[in-house]
């Protein structure tokens, strides 16, 4: 930086002085909005994994509930008791629309899981606000 | 909140970095109290008005939270987050970048904003006197350079300048600088401390 060749002392008492910062009268204020900032960002953060975890869930549920859920329960139910390894291994051989029965009731199953999770988010963003 | 048995005021920013890499806002918002003043101070000497400048140095705070295990204690602290902002603000869209109303805020800000009764406020305020009279392109490219550490090069990419026209400008703006600078001195303005 010191081409400039003319006066490196004078460069170097420049460097000095810009590195002496002013002295600003809401220096405190400044840290404390920059601190507000980072705590609204944190918030906002978990809001949205919360959130796009409920969406999921809302799509999820509301596919799974325009079919008969209690069909999709108790083919579910039917899958795993019962005969047992025979059962079981009748699973592989399912009709179609059984396992997807039983995909749905799964799925309902996560959707009421993610709807909890949100409302945990969002009860605990309020908290932070 | 504490490392140890010392307070967050007592560690050194390497220290605090290292607490706020590992989530601590505490620790982090010690660096903002310590070093806020030093890169508003960084803009406003680019001539950046006052509002624009407390925008700009508070993303630059939040980028450097988000890349703050990237600091390691290589140079100052204050001066990373100078260059921060630099850079932040040398990015933003051009119409918030207008040169006439940089000359204005900045000439404003001389009169406003710098306390005085100390030699090294004295020194301060003659600088930022001195800045406020040089055109537009010399001030930003002195400020990078001799402020926040930019290289020529670094500048010149920056500010997307041919670095010869860099050179120029800092060659020109600092002869301004020394002139003006130079009655100061011949008074006994040349005791310059230091301000941690």
């Amino acid at each position: 930086m010191s081409d400039i060749g003319a006066d490196p002392a004078f460069e170097a008492r420049l460097r000095e002085v810009f590195a002496q910062p002013p002295r600003l009268d809401d220096a405190v204020a400044f840290a404390a909005r920059v601190d507000a900032r980072l705590g609204r960002d944190w918030a906002l953060r978990r809001l949205a994994i919360g959130a796009a975890g409920g969406l999921g869930g809302v799509v999820a549920a509301s596919q799974a509930f325009s079919v008969d859920a209690l069909r999709a329960v108790q083919a579910l139910i039917g899958s795993l008791g019962g005969g047992g390894a025979a059962n079981v291994g009748h699973l592989s051989w399912a009709s179609p629309s059984e396992l997807t029965l039983a995909a749905q009731a799964g799925w309902l199953a996560a959707g009421a899981l993610a709807l909890g999770a949100t409302a945990l988010a969002a009860r605990r963003w309020a908290e932070g606000l | 909140m504490q490392a140890g048995s010392k307070p967050l005021g007592g560690l050194h920013d390497v220290e605090l970095a290292g607490l706020a890499a590992l989530g601590d806002r505490d620790a982090f918002g010690q660096l903002v109290r310590r070093h806020n003043e030093g890169v508003r101070g960084q803009l406003l000497r680019m001539g950046v008005d006052r509002a624009t400048a407390d925008d700009v140095a508070q993303d630059a705070f939040l980028i450097a939270f988000s890349r703050i295990a990237d600091f390691r204690g290589e140079g100052a602290f204050g001066g990373w987050v100078k260059r921060i902002a630099a850079r932040a603000y040398i990015k933003r869209p051009r119409r918030s970048v207008r040169i006439d109303r940089m000359e204005e805020a900045a000439r404003a800000r001389t009169r406003d904003d710098v306390h005085g009764g100390e030699s090294e406020a004295t020194d301060r305020m003659d600088l930022d006197r001195a800045l406020a009279t040089l055109p537009q392109a010399e001030r930003l490219c002195i400020s990078l350079c001799y402020g926040a550490g930019f290289s020529h090069g670094e500048a010149a990419e920056a500010l997307d300048l041919p670095l010869g026209t860099v050179k120029s400008h800092i060659r020109r703006g600092s002869d301004r600088l020394r002139q003006r600078l130079a009655p100061a001195a011949e008074q006994g303005g040349a005791h310059v401390g230091h301000r941690r």
